[in-house]
């Protein structure tokens, strides 16, 4: 049996007129990176917010790590490291420093804690600069002390609030390295990211909210099925013979620009599309197939979209 | 419990002197009051320093600005910082918090307040005219001191109240200068203009009556109720909900 560490269920947060979080139910199990998904607004750092205790829930309950997150909030936030949307740094303080305060805060022997430090700020190539203020650091080394930071006391389960958001493709790529080497030692992270390549690439699961709702849970495959395959056709005269395949049952949804369509279909093979397409003037170069992450979030938080899933387990148009 | 403040005050004391201009605003907002309270009045009021109203004025002011200067960045300036959600996301209890940030204020007034009390004896005794030593007596020094204490526990309590819910420093000190100083220097000359002698001498009748020792007594008694009830509103105040919206 897979072990829970995060369990919502029917969490609601209302301020006041406004409805951040709308009856949102589900699980995460252990050791995995569970990724959630949504545009800006969509209730994702609500939900860290209630996660962590920091604000109480309108209706519905959660618990993290077995811990109710309103009566025993206490005890959740004594056993996770969160890394939120700012990274929360003094920057007026030295990088030592920085780490020193939260390794106080974790009550880590002052030996232990030494040691600690110097490992992983060696580990990041920066013990060097260690009596650097941390202001005057880049972003990218910024993010990835806050990242040390959150895992100095080595946690169970991490809160990472778009661990990525505004680093530069190899300084990204670093953090996402560091992310798979902590879930590999067996740590559970809970991943917001706006970024779908990165959710393809680390998670195991996702869930997409949006307007608080969620819209579909499961792992990449099973969302990337759910939301309808895509294809991406190149050709000529594809603007007009796009009408005459809209209304087709296997489509699920039709946009063409600038010489290329955008479909996403209800069926894995393209041919009959294709075929339909060529019937109606169309010359078609080049057939591409193959669901991306980002196809099926757009799909599921395009305006229009319909009801929320519990499971991912239906088609939409 | 204990070493959760001592946590945060660690932080406190070691950010409070790496502020953008931290040091320069410190110093100027210290230097002045020590420099005038420390030198200048002693210098001026030669043996009778230590009798006459000058330690009242270290007692009172001291703090008040110490205050005013350290205690709005307690949490607007966290918030401005933006690194108050990761402290409150931290294992760290509210309590701990909140007294941190109160008792980080209160032992920098007092220790500021100590120190120009010092000065102010020594440059007494150097550069003016005594014969002997002179010294406070120690019943007014401990009195002194007393309320010099609980003037800085009321002071920032009421301060860290007003951090908490200003949106920046700035904001959070103009609401401090404002209660502490404006409101008072406004307030007295306009209680003695509008009201006639006659009226206002029971207010100068009471304020004689507080030499007394039962009147210290009842100073005393006022003064750690109001900071008391300072605190109270403090802690009612700090929730991480409020905090984190």
């Amino acid at each position: 049996m897979v072990e829970t560490v995060i369990e919502i269920d029917g969490l609601t947060k209302r301020y006041g007129d406004v409805l951040a979080l709308d009856n949102l139910s589900l699980t995460v199990p252990r050791g995995i990176i569970f990724g959630f998904l949504g545009p800006n607004g969509a209730g994702k750092t609500t939900a860290i917010n209630l996660l962590l205790g920091l604000t109480g829930p309108t209706s519905g309950s959660a618990s993290v790590l077995g811990f109710d997150t309103v009566t025993e909030s206490g005890r959740v936030r004594e056993r996770v490291g969160v890394l939120l949307d700012d990274n929360g740094l003094y920057d007026q303080l030295s990088a030592y420093e920085n780490l020193e305060f939260y390794t106080r805060i974790w009550q880590i022997p002052q030996e232990l804690a030494q040691a600690r430090i110097k490992d992983m700020l060696s580990d990041l190539d920066l013990w060097s600069r260690r009596d650097d203020r941390a202001g005057s650091w880049s972003r990218g080394m910024r993010q990835r002390l806050a990242l040390a930071r959150a895992q100095l006391h080595q946690p169970e389960l991490l809160f990472l609030d778009e661990p990525t958001a505004g680093l530069d493709v190899i300084a990204a790529q670093d953090v996402r390295t560091r992310l798979s080497a902590a879930a590999e030692s067996g740590t559970t992270i809970f991943l917001t990211t706006h970024n779908m390549a990165e959710a393809e690439q680390l998670c195991a699961q996702v869930a997409i909210i949006d307007a608080g709702r969620l819209m579909a849970v499961g792992e990449p495959s099973t969302i990337l099925s759910s939301s309808g395959y895509a294809v991406r056709i190149d050709g000529h005269n594809l603007d007009t013979a796009a009408d005459a395949i809209a209304d087709r049952p296997d489509v699920l949804s039709c946009v063409a620009e600038s010489g290329q369509i955008r479909l996403t279909l209800t069926e894995p093979d393209p041919s009959e599309v294709v075929r339909a397409l060529i019937e109606a003037g169309a010359s078609v170069y080049e057939v591409r197939r193959g669901n991306r992450l980002e196809d099926a979030f757009i799909e599921f938080v395009k305006p229009g979209h319909g009801q929320p899933k519990s499971e991912s387990t239906g088609r939409h148009r | 419990m204990i070493e959760d403040v001592r946590t945060v005050v660690w932080k406190e004391w070691k950010a409070l002197f790496r502020q953008p201009g931290g040091r320069l605003r410190l110093l100027l907002s210290v230097a002045v009051p020590i420099g005038y309270f420390g030198v200048v009045g002693p210098l001026q009021a030669g043996s009778e320093f230590v009798s006459g109203a000058d330690p009242w004025f270290v007692a009172t002011i001291v703090p008040l600005l110490t205050v005013i200067v350290t205690s709005p960045d307690s949490f607007a300036g966290e918030r401005e910082r933006k690194t108050l959600r990761t402290l409150l996301a931290s294992r760290l209890p509210d309590s701990a918090i909140l007294w941190a940030k109160i008792s980080f204020a209160v032992f920098l007034a007092m220790g500021l307040t100590i120190s120009t009390m010092l000065l102010a004896l020594v440059v007494t005794n150097l550069f003016t005219d005594t014969n002997g030593l002179a010294m406070f007596e120690f019943d007014e020094l401990i009195y002194l001191l007393a309320v010099s204490f609980l003037i800085s526990v009321l002071a920032s309590g009421v301060a860290v109240l007003i951090s908490l819910r200003a949106e920046t420093v700035q904001q959070a000190q103009m609401t401090l200068t404002a209660a502490f100083f404006l409101l008072p220097t406004v307030l007295g000359p306009i209680v003695l203009i509008v009201f006639r002698d006659s009226e206002t001498r029971p207010i100068q009748e009471f304020f004689t009556r507080l030499g007394t020792t039962t009147g210290r007594v009842w100073v005393l008694v006022a003064l750690a109720a109001a900071a008391v009830a300072a605190q109270t509103l403090a802690r009612i105040n700090f929730t991480r909900s409020k905090l984190t919206s």
